[in-house]
């Protein structure tokens, strides 16, 4: 088995209105592979389609068209689900239970007896970051950054091979961050894949080896992370003037395409490439203005992801 | 600092108090208000009283969740209900006797018995009332219900003995003794619904027949026969003792040419009458003699005989 | 769906099952007994008194008709939000990640409501059974231990129904549908009887129709009969039980096909 996830040319049409007529295409035509023993990153803006796909990959919800394969089977075989894990985006759990109740209910679901299930959840509500006088609490009464961290518990409850996470960060304090962020790298460390969908760009920059941008239910973008940052055809550079109004340096803006910022300093331009900074120059020079320096901007994972989403 | 929250302390038990009394308050308002309310209703008119509306329930029959036979429960203590309400209702001067009830004008009574059998057609206790009751209202329908009932349980014995105890009521002693011969032939009946039937033929009038009648009624099981058939034994008896005590009034008057001046002085002729079954007359401590219900006969000296106050139908017998 | 193992299938039916009866138990369903033994309590201190002596039969008929409508409403206003309501707090995307099949959790689920019904039907059994001895009914104790059997097969059934409902309707328009059944179920065969005696040809197809297709609630009203102490033959127990459980095989069959088939959006 060469890939752990492989999505072959998914759709996904959710009908909407009260005859199920309206289509609404939430996922069209997806085809993605990820390898084991990596943290996939699974980006996309809001209602992109990462939590479809994922829910797809579950069996909750039915493709329109298109197949999708774990572990080399098919996602109706619900057998490959001893060996997968899944935290829902904003999970939500039987509210009646405490979340040792509940780790043990999922327990007993995979058949461990009950002195393994006692060890397995002390373990993993710890791992969690869950304070063990929440243990006997019911879920009721729990926050919702508290639930989150028992929706990550439970999915790790079979020492899954991969594990889906969506969005797992969400509803957390900066300290419970960097905690499951550790645990993310530790579950990498001990050979889980890691499928997780998120909005937060310092986790995928700290976390993930590979990604893929998902926009409008296509994929954008994907491949090694340092890959598509790199790949950018065009190197950037920003050019900080003074003595100039922002006025004068607009024409040129609008032109070539440069964007003008405003800085307590004077004004900085950036180009999209080498050759634009003569002409950037000249025009500087022409209005008057002084430069004050020159420097070669580094992409960043924002400028990829505002380019491959099109958040507009 | 603290003063604040001294401050927010004595308003809180300030606010606190302001609620207790205005739910003492509010409670006596809803006190009054009820009684007020309750008083100046509108009342139901008196034809609404015995409201036809509530015996549509026989047709509902199949379509109660199978909870017949705890409708019929219902309709059942409805027409026990409705009877004491009737007698408890009735004015005061009226005189009610248990062979005719028509003057409290029960017209209900058949609908509910006839609705809890039909919803019920096993319903034993209902037969065994109406049995007792119905022929005091109308015996057309008396007979009516307890051929329904036996309609509906052809083998059992109990009904044909209803039956036979309407028409013997009725004095219609053929029908009487042709019910209680259709009865001995049901499995299970006892042997003394042969006995009834020969009863009916020979001496149907007799009080030894009462008697026989009213203690198979009284055994038959449901609570208000049985009492019934206890007043009814209890009544013979007092008949029969009335009888004998005017009896030795009469004797004594021929001998003395007047009659007694107390019940008194007659004790020792009573004391030598065998009453039926080997009883004996009951006298209290002070020496007065007393009917089944233990309260003593009433002298009348003009016309010269006792009546019981306890049967008064034994005074209106003569 | 293909079955995750066979070792394993009945033990996550069972695991399913168990959790919701404890589900049944912590949202205090439970706690309806207690107004049941008030009731039964109250009636046998005062019936005497208003029945005139026949406070046996009418312990039973209450007791039992009693067993039935608390059981009823609980068949169905819990019976329509037990996948229904999981869908909506959306607890059931856990579930279906981890080797559990729709079969499974749809009939884990109901199980664990039988099970709830099978306890409160059997305590308020003992409360008749209790409140007979107390007024000297106990010759009738076969026949309503019969008669709560009845009533118990009769709750499962509305439960099957009530689940079947909401494996494709609103809560709100289940409950409304699975008593709209318990009602036609209760007044099929009357209908049936109603409309041959009409004569017309078109009636008796349209009541002999649903009849047959309805289930037929009346079959288990064995309530007025236990007040007389009656026993069914065992053939018609067998007869009554198997067409239970053929029945409810039907309905869990159509509400799994529909289950299965589902989105959770
Ligand atoms: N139940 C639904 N019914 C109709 N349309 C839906 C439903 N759920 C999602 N959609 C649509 O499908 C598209 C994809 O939604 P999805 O939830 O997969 O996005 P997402 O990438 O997870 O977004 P987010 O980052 O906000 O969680 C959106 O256009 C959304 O409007
Ligand atoms: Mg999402």
């Amino acid at each position: 088995m060469e890939h752990i996830v492989e999505i072959q040319d998914l759709s996904k049409d959710y009908e909407t209105g009260f005859w199920k007529k309206k289509k609404v295409r939430a996922l069209d035509g997806l085809s993605l592979r990820v390898e084991p023993g990596q943290i996939f990153g699974f980006l996309g803006g809001n209602g992109a389609g990462k939590t479809t796909t994922i829910k797809i990959l579950m069996g909750l919800l039915f493709p329109t068209s298109g197949t999708a394969r774990i572990l080399g089977r098919d996602i109706g075989d619900t057998s490959m689900h001893r060996e997968i894990g899944y935290c829902p985006e904003n999970p939500y759990f039987y509210d009646y239970l405490t979340a040792d109740e509940l780790i043990n209910y999922f327990g007993e679901i995979f058949g461990l007896d009950s002195a393994r299930r006692k060890e397995r959840s002390a373990e993993l509500l710890t791992k969690v970051g869950l304070a063990e006088k929440d243990w006997n609490k019911q879920l009721r009464k729990y926050s919702k950054g508290m639930l989150q961290r028992v929706g990550l518990a439970q999915s790790l409850i079979n020492d899954p091979k991969i594990v889906f996470l969506d969005e797992p960060m969400s509803g957390l304090d900066p300290v419970g961050r960097r905690e499951i962020r550790e645990l993310i790298a530790e579950l990498r460390s001990s050979g889980t894949t890691v499928f997780m969908s998120t909005h937060i760009l310092s986790d995928v920059e700290a976390l993930c080896e590979r990604v893929a941008i998902l926009r409008r239910g296509k994929l954008a973008a994907t491949g090694r992370l340092e890959d598509l940052l790199a790949n950018s055809e065009q190197q950037a550079f920003e050019i900080n003037v003074s003595g100039i109004s922002a006025a004068a340096l607009r024409p040129f803006a609008a032109s070539s395409n440069a964007e003008l910022f405003e800085k307590p300093t004077g004004i900085s331009l950036q180009v999209n490439s080498e050759t634009e900074i003569d002409a950037a120059l000249k025009a500087v020079r022409g209005s008057g203005g002084k430069l004050l320096s020159v420097q070669p901007v580094g992409r960043s994972l924002e400028e990829l992801f505002v380019e491959k989403t099109g958040t507009a | 600092m603290s003063k604040t929250v001294q401050a927010d302390r004595s308003r809180v038990r300030l606010s606190g108090l302001v609620l207790a009394v205005a739910l003492l308050i509010g409670s006596f308002a809803v006190y009054f208000l009820s009684n007020a309310a309750g008083a100046s209703r509108t009342p139901v008119p008196e034809s609404a009283i015995d409201d036809d509306l509530s015996l549509e329930g026989k047709r509902l029959k199949g379509f109660v969740f199978g909870a017949e036979g705890l409708i019929a429960d219902v309709y059942w203590m409805q027409s026990l209900q409705y009877l004491g309400d009737k007698f408890v209702n009735a004015p005061p001067d009226q005189v009610i006797s248990l062979d005719d009830l028509r003057p409290l004008n029960p017209r209900l009574l058949y609908p509910y018995l006839d609705n809890a059998t039909d919803l019920d057609p096993g319903f034993m206790a209902a037969y065994s009332y109406g049995a007792t009751v119905l022929p005091a209202i109308d015996p057309a329908t008396a007979i009516k219900f307890t051929e329904k009932g036996i309609a509906s349980n052809p083998e059992n014995f109990r009904l044909y003995q209803y039956l036979g105890f309407i028409y013997w009521k009725l004095h219609r002693y053929d029908e009487a003794a042709a019910a209680y011969e259709r009865g001995s032939e049901q499995p299970g009946a006892p042997p003394f619904m042969k006995a009834m039937a020969a009863f009916m033929a020979s001496n149907a009038g007799s009080r030894e027949t009462a008697r026989a009648m009213y203690r198979q009624m009284s055994d038959s099981g449901d609570q208000q026969t049985r009492l019934n058939a206890e007043y009814r034994l209890n009544e013979l008896d007092a008949e029969e003792q009335v009888e004998a005590i005017n009896a030795r009034l009469s004797d004594y008057q021929k001998k003395n040419g007047s009659c007694v001046r107390s019940l008194k002085d007659i004790v020792p002729a009573l004391g030598a009458v065998k009453l039926a079954g080997g009883a004996q007359f009951q006298q209290t401590a002070a020496g007065e003699i007393v009917d089944p219900k233990l309260a003593p006969y009433v002298l009348d000296s003009a016309a010269c005989s006792v009546h019981s106050t306890s049967f008064p139908k034994t005074g209106a017998n003569k | 769906m293909r079955r995750s193992s066979n070792t394993n299938y009945l033990t996550q039916i069972f695991v399913i099952a168990k959790n919701a009866f404890r589900e049944a138990v912590r949202d205090r369903i439970l706690y309806n007994l207690v107004i049941f033994v008030l009731l039964l309590t109250g009636a046998a201190i005062f019936l005497g008194e208003l029945t005139a002596g026949q406070e046996v039969r009418t312990i039973i008929n209450l007791g039992l008709n009693a067993i039935l409508l608390f059981g009823a409403f609980i068949a169905i206003f819990v019976g329509v939000g037990l996948v229904s309501k999981e869908i909506e707090k959306r607890t059931v995307y856990a579930i279906f990640a981890k080797p559990v099949t729709r079969s499974q959790f749809l009939v884990g689920k109901y199980l664990g409501l039988s099970l709830t019904l099978l306890v409160n039907t059997a305590v308020m059994g003992i409360g008749v059974t209790l409140a007979l001895l107390y007024v000297g009914g106990g010759d009738r104790l076969a026949s309503v231990w019969v008669a709560v059997f009845f009533v118990f097969l009769e709750l499962c059934v509305l439960t099957a129904v009530a689940i079947t409902f909401s494996s494709f309707s609103t809560p709100a328009l289940s409950a409304l549908f699975t008593f709209f059944i318990f009602v036609i179920g209760h007044f099929s065969s009357s209908l049936r009887e109603f409309a041959a005696a009409l004569g017309s040809a078109g009636a008796k197809a349209v009541f002999g129709t649903i009849y047959y297709i309805m289930p037929n609630l009346s079959l288990y009203g064995f309530r007025t009969q236990a007040a007389y102490g009656l026993l069914p033959d065992a053939a018609a127990v067998a007869a009554i039980t198997g067409y239970t459980i053929v029945y409810i095989a039907i309905l869990l069959s159509i509400a799994n096909f529909i289950f299965s088939r589902r989105n959770f959006k």
